[in-house]
Formats: C-alpha cells, sequence, structure tokens
C-alpha cells in the first residue's frame, strides 16, 4: 500500500492529483516518516521551481491591507451606544503593550507573552484598530494628533485647493451631484485630496464655507457586502462620525463640524458605528482657513 | 516599520506578524509578494485573478500564521506552495477551466511551455537549468505540463498519451533527480530521498 502512495508522493508535491487521492495521501503521511521526508524533498524542488522573481503589481499591498483592516468580524458595538455617540476605543485606555520579537520563541499567538497574563487574544481587527485609533487621539491637542497619526501610518496628504479636475471625472449620481458640481463650481470651493498610506485608495472632500461637503471617491478598494464605507472628523482630539459613505463609489454630502482639523475614513459593518473598529483607510487634513 | 524587522529572519517575521504586526507582514509581503504573484500569473495566465491569489495568501499569513513551520522549509517556500496549489484549486473549477484552455491555446500557439524559460530570472538560474538537464525529455514534459500547467497527472498522461502509472512515476522519478542535482549544486541544502 506504501508504493502506491509513494509513486504519488511527485504528483502531489505539485498539486497534481485528485482530491482524494491528496486526502488519502495525508492520512497516510501522518504515520510514515519515510513518506514525509520523500515529500519534503519534492516539495524543495517544486519551491525552486516556483521562485520565479519578479515585482508585484502596483498596488495589491492596499487591497491586502484593505482586507485586514476590515475583516468581516461583526458590529464591536454595543446596543447601548447611541449611535452619532463618540467615545474612545474601549481598550485605549490600556493599549497593549509596545511589541517586541523575542529570540527562540515560535510563533503561537496562544502564548505571546507580551499580553499580559496570557489573556484571551482579543478579535484581531479590533486590537489593531484600537491601537490605530488610540493612538491618533492619545495626543489630546488636535495637532498633536494629526502628527501622530501621520507619523505612525507615513500618510502623505495635501491640499489640492481648486484642483477640481479629479472631480469632474468621478461618478456621481442624482441630487448630490447636482450639489457637489454646484459646490465645485462655487469659487469659494476648497478641495482637500483623502488617500491611503501608499496613495492608492484617493477620495476628495469639497468643502463650503457654509460647512457643506462633499466626499467625491476617486478610487476605492472593493469591500465584503457586509461593510460600509463611513467618515470621521478630528475634533479637539476626539473622533466624531461624519456618516455612512456605503460600498459603492458615489458621492455623499456631509456636514461638517466646527474646528475639525481631519477627515478619515474607514471601514465599518453595515449600518455604520458609533465608534471606529478599524484602521484607517484614507485621510486628510484640513487647512485652518477652512 | 522598525528596522529591526527589515533584517528578521523568516521565523521571527512570522512571530511578530502572530503579534498582530502590520509592519512585519508589509515586510514579509516586500520579500516574498513578487514572486507568489510571479508564479501565480505563470499558473493562471490570469493578472487580476493572479492578485486576489495573492492577497488570500497573504491575508490567510495574517490571520493564521501558525501554519508556517520554519522547520519544514522558508517562508517563501511556504508562500509559493500556497499560491500553486490556491492558483491550481482555481483552474480546476468550471469556468476556470474554459478561461485557461482558451488563453492556453493562445500561449501556446504563440511560445508554447518551456520550464528552462521559466526559471531564467531567478538567482540560481544557471544550477536549475542544469538540474532540468540532468532529467530526460519524458520527466521533464510531465513536470512541466503538471507545475506551470496546473494539470493533474491524470490530465498529462491524457494530453502527452501515456499511461497514468508512468505519468506519476516519470514525476517522482524527476523530482528525485532534480532534488539531487540542485543538491550537488548548492541550491538545496540537502535531505534524503
Amino acid at each position: 500500500m506504501r508504493d502506491e502512495f509513494e509513486e504519488l508522493l511527485g504528483a502531489y508535491a505539485l498539486d497534481a492529483c485528485d482530491p482524494a487521492e491528496e486526502a488519502a495521501i495525508a492520512q497516510h503521511l501522518v504515520g510514515c516518516p519515510r513518506c514525509r521526508a520523500e515529500l519534503a524533498a519534492h516539495e524543495e524542488v517544486a519551491g525552486v521551481l516556483g521562485n520565479l522573481g519578479g515585482e508585484a503589481p502596483a498596488g495589491l499591498w492596499d487591497r491586502i491591507w484593505g482586507e485586514i483592516a476590515s475583516p468581516d468580524q461583526g458590529d464591536d458595538t454595543s446596543e447601548g451606544e447611541a449611535a452619532g455617540e463618540t467615545r474612545l476605543p474601549r481598550s485605549f485606555a490600556h493599549p497593549p503593550p509596545p511589541l517586541a520579537i523575542i529570540e527562540g520563541e515560535s510563533a503561537d499567538r496562544g502564548r505571546a507573552p507580551d499580553e499580559p497574563g496570557g489573556a484571551t487574544v482579543p478579535s484581531h481587527a479590533v486590537q489593531r484598530a484600537n491601537r490605530r485609533w488610540g493612538y491618533a487621539i492619545a495626543a489630546g491637542a488636535v495637532a498633536a494628533a494629526l502628527a501622530v497619526v501621520v507619523g505612525l501610518l507615513g500618510t502623505t496628504v495635501g491640499n489640492l485647493d481648486n484642483q477640481v479636475s479629479a472631480l469632474n471625472r468621478a461618478v456621481v449620481t442624482g441630487g448630490v451631484r447636482g450639489a457637489e458640481q454646484a459646490a465645485v463650481a462655487d469659487p469659494s470651493h476648497r478641495a482637500v485630496q483623502l488617500q491611503s498610506s501608499t496613495g492608492s485608495w484617493k477620495a476628495q472632500l469639497v468643502t463650503l464655507p457654509s460647512g457643506t461637503a462633499f466626499i467625491v471617491p476617486e478610487k476605492m478598494p472593493t469591500i465584503l457586502p457586509s461593510r460600509t464605507f463611513q467618515a470621521w472628523a478630528i475634533v479637539h482630539g476626539k473622533i466624531v462620525s461624519l456618516g455612512v459613505l456605503g460600498r459603492s463609489g458615489q458621492v455623499h454630502q456631509l456636514l461638517l463640524e466646527p474646528n475639525m482639523t481631519a477627515v478619515l475614513v474607514n471601514t465599518e459593518p453595515l449600518g455604520g458605528t458609533s465608534q471606529p473598529t478599524t484602521p484607517v483607510l484614507l485621510r486628510g487634513n484640513l487647512p485652518t482657513t477652512l | 516599520m522598525r528596522p529591526e524587522l527589515t533584517t528578521a529572519s523568516d521565523e521571527r517575521l512570522v512571530l511578530a506578524i502572530a503579534r498582530w504586526r502590520d509592519d512585519a507582514l508589509a515586510e514579509a509581503y516586500r520579500r516574498h509578494a513578487g514572486p507568489a504573484f510571479a508564479l501565480a500569473k505563470r499558473v493562471l495566465w490570469d493578472v487580476g485573478v493572479a492578485e486576489e491569489i495573492v492577497q488570500e495568501v497573504f491575508v490567510r499569513l495574517w490571520h493564521e500564521p501558525d501554519r508556517f513551520d520554519p522547520a519544514r522549509g522558508t517562508l517563501r517556500s511556504f508562500l509559493l506552495a500556497q499560491v500553486h496549489s490556491r492558483s491550481v484549486d482555481f483552474l480546476r473549477s468550471e469556468t476556470a477551466r474554459r478561461n485557461r484552455e482558451e488563453k492556453e491555446a493562445r500561449s501556446t500557439a504563440q511560445s508554447g511551455y518551456n520550464l528552462e524559460d521559466e526559471v531564467h530570472n531567478v538567482l540560481e538560474g544557471e544550477h536549475i537549468r542544469e538540474a532540468l538537464d540532468a532529467i530526460p525529455e519524458s520527466e521533464r514534459k510531465p513536470i512541466e505540463l503538471a507545475y506551470f500547467g496546473g494539470h493533474s497527472y491524470r490530465e498529462v498522461a491524457q494530453l502527452l498519451g501515456e499511461p497514468e502509472g508512468t505519468v506519476k512515476s516519470r514525476i517522482r522519478a524527476g523530482l528525485r533527480r532534480m532534488h539531487e542535482s540542485l543538491t550537488a549544486s548548492g541550491v538545496l541544502v540537502g535531505g534524503q530521498l
């Protein structure tokens, strides 16, 4: 019987067996060190053959980042949180300690010594999100908060006053479209670029002195059907929701908060949340003259 | 990114990923995404699907870093194996099969498979070519069709008009011979067959 499996090991290493054979071989390998050793050698050769070199396409990292930043893990918001209420993420008061690589440790989340008391690991995305947003708010002062956000995320933000060419290319719909176009035609409007850390995802914020604003998506990642984009503002060091933007690339109208200094966009469960639960996807700071 | 990550071993990198260090995942991506994408693209003949599979593999590394066992090989080999396996799974879906056959037909009409051409960019290219030269065409062709074509050995047998038993034996023998050659040239560090 082992001879039959041995004959298949080469094909198995190249993913060239049928599913039923793969299952049978996998079961056989558990109790056969000789076949495991042969398979390991075949896999080494396959690894060399597959090592073709080359560059990853531009933007792929942002897609990966977008996915791990918005896993479909449900709404972390409790029912007691009123819509629109703004408060810090739950773990902000006790952010996880800095992570360090310790020589000789295994890659085992369950035994990560940096977790105090070996406590149960919290939701992956939420913990990461809390780190990100917590840092952003912890600086207290608005300027400091922005500096931390920008510093941590390597953000390049730009004020693109009156640069409206991208707006004219945007896909917009309905009455909001007309309002946005009217805003762009208004000589008093300002345009601020929102973008991801690598610049792959972009939107523009068009503002009017009245406080009316429009978010015009230019290039946004595809997100899960259970997620939505949500806009946030930093106001006096606090995060305030500006509204849910939906999943598509449509223009959305917002009402700016007084004294806001930055606009951020992330992804949240459909319907939005009262606090951010995932990291920042897009960000842009607002000039004080707005 | 902390400076130590750029020089960290794969094992330490994965340990950092296990602690939700997204900069560690970014470093793993910087090191290995290019070859991962190249392999997926080569097997799939579809840039869009290749990107999706590389994305899936790195997201899975993020969520399940403990699947990587440094005792079984390098992180690159692990990721390439994941990419190859997922690419083959995709190819074997019916819709993908039709697309693949159309694209393959066009490509084959232009250049055809050539395993030696596939490896010309890698650092060990010369040794790999030597290893390929060390095996006869009757073994090289089934390996090429299975690995880069994404065909099962049964499909390879049909394509080559050979008995299935012959094809699986030749794949195994060819891989063994290549392993010996690559070990002798120092590309592989050794191992017993």
